[in-house]
């Protein structure tokens, strides 16, 4: 096997290749964009810095009087902990006196240690990576500054950065969370639940895929299912709390649900709501063992393995198309996940991803908005800095990178279809792990059999009520 | 020759330590299988064997660093936390002090709180004092931490030690300071041994707080380790070569104070 650094240099000299292939203007550019990330990941800063001066877009600039130093927290591993760090030999280039600090924490833990260092007013660093979903409680304990004044003064930029991240996807890192609200985190990674299959076995079940609707998602899943050779036609992250109630709702989104109205009622227990979770519940008879305990590596694993075949609405990841991770890499296909079947259904993926925000206890934070800045930035400023970022396993939320680097990351087309379409995994409250907690405890109760589907739904919604009453939404 | 019963229980015995050494097995072996072994549908027991995982959590994972980082800081605090236990539990167990028996168990309920309960606290305070992400800051609380638990220990040790020997000692015309050094001292070994152990032991595998006060200068190795934990993959391969590692200076240490251990377990057994 090789190291991570010696494939992605190996990824990004085929890039090279590739794009070598066609001599167009553009084409050179990029070319030269991929010979620079594989001299950086080989060692050799100077020759990237000698092929950065043909990658320059119209929003390039340097300034070495901005001075200070950029300690950024992101969680370690793929996609979140490489990238960053992958910023730094363009960064410097353009701020050669700004020091940046890049350090990365394990990801389980990540966000209480978000939460706790915003709320001790820590300034021991001054950006850190954060969830949409964190924003509100964010916002309310003041942790956070607003980018609006910084972007104004980069007209150019802010254009580019905010037709291409999809309005869908950007609303959520502004406070209020509306078009309107303001900006408080860039968003440089992106994720949606996406749907996962198996290209060779729907070719060989004869099975036209991907699945269009629920209905059929139900059908492939029941054809693939085959438990006595360790064949399962279903899988999903339905671990008990969080992860089982994502699911349930990302079925009521498919079907058109919400789950609060305009009065903070919940809708869960509505005609939406039991279509919903009696679909979800024919899914489950096709479930692979793991589903009950699964969050999303448990379904990398099984998928990874083969023993799980179908997973019509996981989290997107790039693991299932890495070939020294499973070894039907070549054939996993991936498509916006499926919709209900009724005139108000929908393709609503639900939305993941993580921004950054510069913390408002912090010193240095126009250097730290600047490095920010250039890790969100496209070709629009060099074109080194995207295949930097995907060529160091991440996520982009920028539509033309997905779109530009599907050949690295078949799944990227999948990613940018479902961005653009795609709905808040949560309701933005402060309250929002605690509704899906309470949400996911129930969903699971149905699952393993300890309620029926009609009196969880009863409990579903009088538990959420109770939570937001105790938070004052109905005084 | 062994009578039927003893054999029984001789291929029980073995069959109870493979059962405990099974773990170990699997995390050495799946150390130096390839990842597509490792996450293979089939079991796989015939694989090239690598040593790309080792390398993995030194070139990816800074591994090096923090086996340092936890090197310096479980053994500086060990050290401080059994010379400070062995003067607090001996003058518990043997000096005339009002209500020592209620200012052991005060000092023990320390150890009753969960940990997360002070970590808040802690990081608070070392954020005040600018002692985040130190390795003083982390031998300060390993200390504070594993203080009670090492007095409590050795006090029970220091209380079986005849009472003969120490006032035949004073009647020599030693001091405390000298009982404790010439006497105790020799005297309580096994008790120190153990204690020692488990005080290394709970420093090297501590998490939580490592986890609030570490940032990147001082992370130890249980902080590194999960960050091999990815939230849509586990690197099976390389946590289990960064564990295999991790196993190497435990064992070396319960090696070495083995002997001694056995005897202060016994001891505590028949007192």
């Amino acid at each position: 096997m090789v190291t991570d650094r010696e494939t992605l240099a190996k990824q990004a000299l085929a890039e090279g290749r590739r794009l070598r292939d066609e001599l167009t203007r553009r084409r050179m550019l990029e070319l030269s964009a991929a010979t620079a990330a594989a001299a950086w990941v080989g060692g050799n800063i100077a020759e990237a810095r000698a092929a950065g001066e043909e990658t320059h877009g119209p929003g390039w600039y340097t300034d070495d009087k901005l001075t200070g130093k950029v300690v950024m927290y992101t969680f370690a591993g793929q996609r979140w902990g490489l990238p960053p760090k992958a910023m730094l030999p363009t960064f410097k280039e353009r701020f050669p006196n700004v020091e940046v600090e890049v350090v990365d924490e394990p990801v389980g833990e990540a966000y209480g240690k978000i939460q706790m260092r915003a709320a001790s007013k820590s300034d021991a660093f001054n950006t850190q990576w954060a969830d949409h979903n964190q924003l509100s409680a964010l916002v309310n304990i003041g942790a956070m500054v607003d980018m609006d004044p910084w972007l104004a003064k980069d007209p150019g930029w802010t254009e580019d950065y905010f037709k291409d991240v999809p309005a869908n996807v950007t609303v959520g890192y502004r406070s209020p969370q509306t078009p309107e609200g303001h900006t408080y985190m860039l968003a440089s990674d992106s994720n949606a639940k996406l749907q996962y299959y198996r290209k060779d076995l729907f070719e060989k079940a004869g099975i036209k895929g991907p699945a269009t609707t629920f209905e059929e998602a139900i059908e492939i899943a029941k054809e693939l299912h085959a438990p006595d050779r360790d064949q399962y036609g279903f899988v999903t992250t339905a671990r008990r709390g969080l992860f089982a109630g994502l699911e349930l709702y990302q079925m009521v989104r498919s079907y058109g649900g919400v789950w609060f109205n305009d009065q903070w009622e919940p809708q869960f227990n509505t005609e939406i709501g039991h279509r919903a979770f009696s679909t979800l519940l024919k899914l489950m008879e096709y479930r692979h063992p793991v589903t009950i305990n699964a969050a999303d590596d448990e379904v990398n694993a099984v998928l990874a393995k083969g023993s799980a075949v179908f997973a019509p609405f996981e989290w997107g990841t790039s693991v299932l198309n890495n070939k020294d991770f499973t070894e039907f890499a070549s054939v996993f296909g991936a498509a916006v996940v499926p919709k209900g079947e009724t005139p108000e259904s929908k393709h609503e993926p639900l939305m993941g991803g993580f921004g950054q925000y510069v913390n408002a206890f912090a010193k240095d934070q126009d250097a730290a908005f600047e490095f920010i800045k250039h890790m969100n930035s496209g070709d629009y400023t060099d074109s080194r800095i995207g295949l930097d970022y995907v060529m160091n396993t991440g996520q982009p939320a920028r539509s033309s990178l997905l779109r530009k680097y599907a050949d690295v990351n078949p799944y990227f087309i999948a990613l940018a279809d479902s961005i653009v379409v795609c709905t808040p995994a949560f309701p933005w409250i402060p309250e929002a792990f605690t509704v899906a907690e309470a949400l996911g405890n129930d969903v699971v109760a149905v699952i393993a059999g300890e309620k029926d589907m009609e009196t969880a739904l009863k409990d579903i919604d009088a538990a959420q009520r109770q939570i937001m009453a105790e938070s004052g939404y109905y005084d | 020759m062994r009578s039927p019963l003893r054999r029984a229980f001789d291929v029980a015995a073995v069959f109870i330590v493979a059962l405990y050494l099974a773990p170990i097995y699997w995390v050495v072996l799946t150390s130096i299988k390839p990842t597509i072994a490792i996450n293979s549908a089939k079991p796989v027991w015939s694989f090239e064997p690598t040593w790309e995982h080792y390398r993995e959590a030194f070139v990816r994972f800074e591994f090096d660093r923090a086996l340092l980082n936890s090197a310096i800081i479980v053994l500086s605090a060990t050290f401080i936390t059994m010379v400070l236990a062995l003067f607090s539990s001996y003058a518990l167990a043997r000096m005339k002090i009002k209500g020592a028996d209620f200012m052991s168990l005060t000092i023990l309920s320390l150890r009753f709180m969960p940990g997360v309960v002070i970590a808040m606290p802690f990081f608070l305070m070392f954020q005040r004092l600018d002692m985040i992400d130190t390795h003083v800051g982390m031998i300060i609380i390993y200390v504070g931490f594993g203080l009670p638990f090492a007095v409590w220990l050795l006090r029970g040790f220091m209380m079986d030690i005849p009472r003969d020997v120490e006032e035949a000692a004073r009647l020599d015309g030693l001091g405390w300071i000298s009982i404790i050094w010439r006497i105790i001292l020799p005297m309580s070994g096994p008790g120190i041994a153990v204690t020692a152990i488990f005080t290394f032991v709970f420093d090297w595998n501590e998490f939580l707080f490592a986890l609030y006060i570490t940032q990147a200068t001082a992370v130890t190795l249980p902080i590194q380790i999960s960050k091999m934990i990815d939230l849509y993959n586990v690197l099976w391969g390389t946590i289990s070569g960064a564990v295999v590692m991790q196993l190497v200076p435990m064992v070396i240490v319960v090696f070495l104070l083995q002997r001694h251990m056995i005897r202060g377990l016994a001891l505590g057994a028949v007192k």
